[in-house]
């Protein structure tokens, strides 16, 4: 062997056991970050569960050991026995998913609008819509009540979807993502004769479908723990969500009853993390199927 | 086509959601009414219940829905406004009593003294509470415009192990807010647990108004004049401001976080409402003991209720009239029965608590609630300040509040703050 | 950078500007019904006194707007509110952006369990957050407090402390909030095509390089509408923990727009100096948002020469 080529291999083997531990130890340095955050993320849910299977006299007076001495399903007991949790979660699902449909709807077609025509008053119309943003529901709904009211529609879910059938965030993340979506694609659409509506959701939309399932996700969890609004519009038992029959565990005269509304709000989460758990599966095979990569 | 395709979208969007909420069915019956309350299902929603259906039984033509609102007294109040601009009210709904003036003077509603011809029994209602409550609907004119229904007082609930430890004796809990004060000292230096919390709010005064009235301050006098630079309550304050700063007996910490701490058994005592009681006794492990809130040593105690008072809001005659007699019903000696049952609020019909049809045996079940019990020949009425920058100016009270637990020199924060209300209330 | 407004020029013009408009049309009147014609409402509240219930509504004139612009707690919420925003990129933009990087440095299976474990705060309401961290910063007995005197140290107070106060505030949206942040960030990052980042890496560009000169740049649209919902979240999400934890205090140190809009209107019943309120906050905002866009506009100019 000649000497040059044992340095060659010397050099290679250097680098390569450079390169090899070096991956080893910034992977060990990140998933140390990522436990650490794991844990800052988990631990106020750890607290709720833990919470939610003491016995009541046990939540506070156990200090920082977070374990129950005497683990118990009382709470849940009794939150089964007297409320109808599948009315509440069905009713919570029902106005989460007309929400999200109904926003994501209008929220594509405006964005496809604002990113690929032009036409007058585009750029106020466009500022109007992101300004939405910014204006709390605390401005509007009061005069949103009464125009609800008039039109008789209190206590029927069109009260709570019509006055938020338009997103701003909606509108603004999907135009980033369509006004970069090569224009090659449209046009030889077009030249295959389809129409407007047809290109945006049949050669646009199979494209986008990752962006749009990200932006859905974030407006269903929203929409999942909307309290002010439908606190408002909604008043009858049967059509209770979870958000507002969680807020009656909380009484400001005469105390929270932690075992109960940890229990509660339990039961509000574990819906919601496992229809996320469904739909990232969901969302992974998309961006798999449209070429892109999670 | 393209375009007549967006507007059919657009069209079958907005059918499809009217076709979702088809009207509601036109009342049935004589007369129906709308109930609003606080009474969540974990508090005194079985009560209403109950209240509703053995109603129904005595008056049949009379139907009484409920309508549970969220975010208690604040909460009710903010969709009852809001209802209101719509022009559809509830019949009735209770009212905390820090909104009392401001229903009184703001909220079209009918006053109960509207009935006093109509009703020959109107008298006997009326004298049918302890006597003096009823007044807490009364206005400075003497117009009944409600009825008091939900009645709580402060409370001092204290954690009798936390006594032992310090050396204390649990049967001779503090008189006064001195003793009070060598108690939570003992506590603090014995055990090295904090010895006394004081219920605060973030929105209102309450607690406060019972500590400086018995030592015989007023926020507001009764000609009018603010006085919160006075020394009766600077006194006050400056005794508040001791057991935290000098002391460090009290914890400067939100009521939330004291609430925690007491029922961790962490904290020896505890002056909180007596609708507390039931989550306390829930949630405590300790032996938990409650005795009457202490006085100023010499002087009348004056204690500010809270709670609710019931007003008829219906815009009909046929409403209003039955609402009327939900109401009678409601603060009769069997209404209350039902009602301080299941919520642990104090009734507000005379004799009820002594008579052994009806709550004897629970006052005799509960000694925890004879402490509550004793406090009401002290109640008056919690008073907000009054006029439309009345509840602004609560906001002031809290901030020096705030500024006094943090070490601010008490008497000029208060002169400051007198400034403050006044410029608001003029 | 990235340009807020489109650039005439830049739109290609796919088809007419009636379509284009129609496109629009739904969510226009969704935003003209239900925000703008309440906004309007808003503004003309803002010159009258009014409690919301009373029948008449008191014009008079500029007052509210006196009122308002010589009050300490209109400066106050306004310079809070900025503060929030601050912290909040820096907790939900940089540290998502940051983490987003170290997912393509671990495996795939701990990739995809991090995941869920990041999002999973995202599922739990504000309201119950904040109750849920009430306890977490309780100075007696909280678990903060409870570890610090595990370890023989003197417990802090947060909520009834002038300089601490904000923090738990801050913690419940960035706690609930980063995972929110992270799915667009990361639905941005997996839309940069393949060949683009292949090219890179044959070119040399890899680990933070591909980064600061692929990934970054390409995906600034995305940071563009994260940097916009987080600065909306300083005024809007942070009011419920304002609302469940402090009530604004001590002393106004936690109080935000939003919360002062709330307690003008439904604690102190004077809708119209609330409306005053909103009128010139959202001033303020669409000021920025103005502002932000002749900055762009230069930058991008600049970029582009």
């Amino acid at each position: 062997m000649k000497k040059d080529e044992v340095i060659q291999t010397r050099k290679l083997s250097w680098h390569r056991w450079r390169r090899f531990f070096g991956k080893k130890i910034s992977s060990v340095l990140w998933n140390s970050i990522f436990i650490f955050a794991t844990l800052i993320a988990l631990l106020p849910i750890f607290w709720m569960i833990t919470t939610a299977i003491k016995p009541s006299d046990e939540i506070f007076s156990s200090g920082l050991r977070l374990f129950p001495e005497s683990p118990t399903l009382v709470h849940f007991r009794t939150l089964i026995s007297r409320f109808r949790i599948p009315l509440i979660v069905y009713n919570t699902f029902i106005v989460a998913v007309s929400l999200t449909a109904i926003q994501i709807f209008t929220s594509l077609l405006a964005a496809y609008g604002f990113a690929r025509y032009v036409f007058p008053f585009h750029n106020v119309l466009f500022l109007a819509c992101i300004a939405q943003m910014f204006i709390p529901i605390q401005v509007v709904m009061v005069s949103n009540y009464l125009a609800v009211s008039r039109l008789g529609l209190v206590n029927t879910l069109p009260a709570v979807v019509l006055p938020q059938v338009s997103l701003g965030l909606g509108i603004f993340f999907l135009y980033q993502h369509l006004k970069v979506f090569p224009q090659a694609i449209i046009d030889s659409a077009r030249i295959d004769g389809a129409g407007e509506m047809s290109t945006l959701f049949h050669i646009v939309l199979p494209v986008i479908k990752p962006i749009v399932a990200a932006i859905s996700t974030i407006v269903f969890i929203n929409s999942w723990n909307q309290y002010v609004w439908p606190t408002l519009v909604l008043n009858k038992p049967e059509q209770m969500t979870l958000p507002i029959w969680l807020r009656q565990f909380m009484h400001a005269e005469a105390g929270t009853d932690f075992g109960l509304l940890m229990a509660a709000s339990f039961l509000g989460v574990a819906p919601a993390l496992f229809l996320y758990a469904i739909a990232r599966q969901t969302i992974m095979d998309a961006f798999l199927e449209s070429g892109l990569k999670g | 086509m393209k375009k007549a395709l967006l507007i059919l979208i657009g069209a079958f969007v907005s059918v499809s959601m009217f076709a979702a909420g088809a009207k509601e069915a036109p009342p049935t019956g004589p007369v129906t009414i709308e109930y609003w309350h606080i009474n969540s299902a974990t508090f005194g929603e079985k009560a209403v219940v109950n209240s509703v259906n053995r109603f129904q039984e005595l008056k049949p033509n009379i139907k009484v829905v409920h309508r549970f609102q969220q975010g208690s007294y604040g909460g009710l109040l903010q969709n009852l406004q809001t209802a209101m601009a719509a022009g559809n009210p509830p019949a009735m709904a209770q009212i905390g009593y820090n909104n009392l003036l401001f229903a009184m003077h703001e909220l079209p509603h009918t006053p109960i003294g509207n009935f006093s011809k109509e009703d020959p029994q109107y008298s006997a209602f009326i004298n049918g509470f302890i006597p003096g409550l009823a007044d807490l609907g009364k206005d400075a004119k003497g117009v009944q415009h409600a009825v008091p229904y939900a009645l709580s007082v402060p409370v001092l609930y204290y954690n009798a192990d936390l006594f032992k430890a310090a050396g204390l004796d649990p049967d001779k809990p503090p008189v006064t807010w001195e003793e009070l004060r060598k108690a939570a000292k003992q506590i603090r230096d014995r055990t090295g647990e904090y010895g006394v919390g004081l219920q605060i709010s973030t929105s209102n005064n309450w607690l406060p108004q019972t500590l400086i009235e018995s030592n015989g301050g007023r926020f507001l006098d009764e000609k009018g004049e603010i006085g919160v630079s006075r020394p009766e309550v600077v006194e006050a304050y400056a005794f508040w401001q001791q057991l935290a700063v000098v002391d460090k007996s009290l914890p400067v910490v939100t009521d939330a976080e004291q609430e925690q701490a007491f029922l961790a058994g962490r904290l020896g005592m505890y002056v909180k409402t007596s609708a507390s009681m039931a989550n306390f006794i829930r949630q405590a492990k300790f032996t938990l003991r409650t005795a009457v809130v202490p006085g100023w040593a010499g002087k009348q105690k004056r204690i500010a209720v809270g709670g609710n008072a019931l007003f008829i809001f219906g815009k009909d005659a046929a409403q209003q009239r039955a609402a009327y007699e939900f109401i009678k019903f409601l603060t009769s000696k069997e209404g209350q029965t039902i009602w301080v049952l299941d919520t642990g609020y104090l009734p507000v019909a005379a004799g009820v608590a002594d008579d052994p049809n009806y709550l004897k045996e629970y006052f005799d079940r509960n000694p925890l609630t004879k402490a509550a019990l004793a406090q009401l020949p002290h109640s008056v009425p919690w008073m907000p300040f009054p006029g439309p920058r009345g509840q602004q100016a609560e906001q002031v009270l809290i901030e020096a509040r705030e500024a006094i637990l943090g070490g601010a020199p008490v008497q000029p924060t208060l002169i400051t703050a007198t400034e403050r209300l006044k410029a608001l209330l003029r | 950078m990235n340009r807020l407004i489109p650039k005439k020029e830049n739109l290609k013009k796919t088809g007419h500007a009636l379509t284009g408009f129609l496109f629009t049309l739904p969510a226009l009147t969704g935003f003209t019904l239900f925000v703008y014609r309440p906004l309007m409402e808003t503004i003309y509240l803002s010159f009258h006194d009014w409690n919301m219930v009373s029948r008449t509504k008191k014009f008079i004139g500029w007052d509210n707007y006196k009122e308002i612009l010589t009050s300490d707690s209109f400066y106050q919420a306004l310079w809070n509110t900025g503060v929030y925003a601050i912290w909040l990129i820096v907790f939900i933009i940089f540290l998502p952006l940051l983490l987003s990087y170290g997912l393509t440095r671990v495996g795939k299976w701990e990739r995809n369990l991090y995941r869920i474990t990041l999002f999973a705060p995202t599922v739990v309401s504000l309201g119950i957050a904040s109750v849920l961290f009430v306890w977490i910063f309780n100075p007696i007995g909280g678990f903060i407090a409870s570890v610090i005197e595990m370890f023989g140290g003197i417990p802090l107070n947060w909520t009834s402390s002038l300089e601490r106060a904000k923090t738990p505030i801050i913690t419940v949206v960035a706690w609930k909030s980063l995972g929110y942040n992270m799915v667009l960030l990361l639905a941005g990052i997996g839309a940069v095509p393949e060949e683009v980042k292949q090219a890179a890496e044959i070119d040399g560009a890899v680990g933070l390089k591909l980064w600061r000169y692929i990934i970054l740049p390409l995906i600034s649209p995305t940071i563009l509408t994260v940097f916009v919902l987080t600065i909306s979240m300083s005024a809007e999400y942070v009011f419920t923990p304002i609302h469940v934890i402090t009530g604004g205090g001590p002393q106004g140190v936690t109080t935000n727009v939003v919360f002062e809009i709330y307690r003008q209107a439904f604690q102190w019943f004077r809708v119209g100096l609330s409306s005053t309120f909103s009128v010139i906050v959202l001033g303020i905002f669409i000021a920025l948002l103005g502002f932000k866009i002749k900055l762009s506009e230069r930058i991008v100019s600049y970029e582009e020469r």
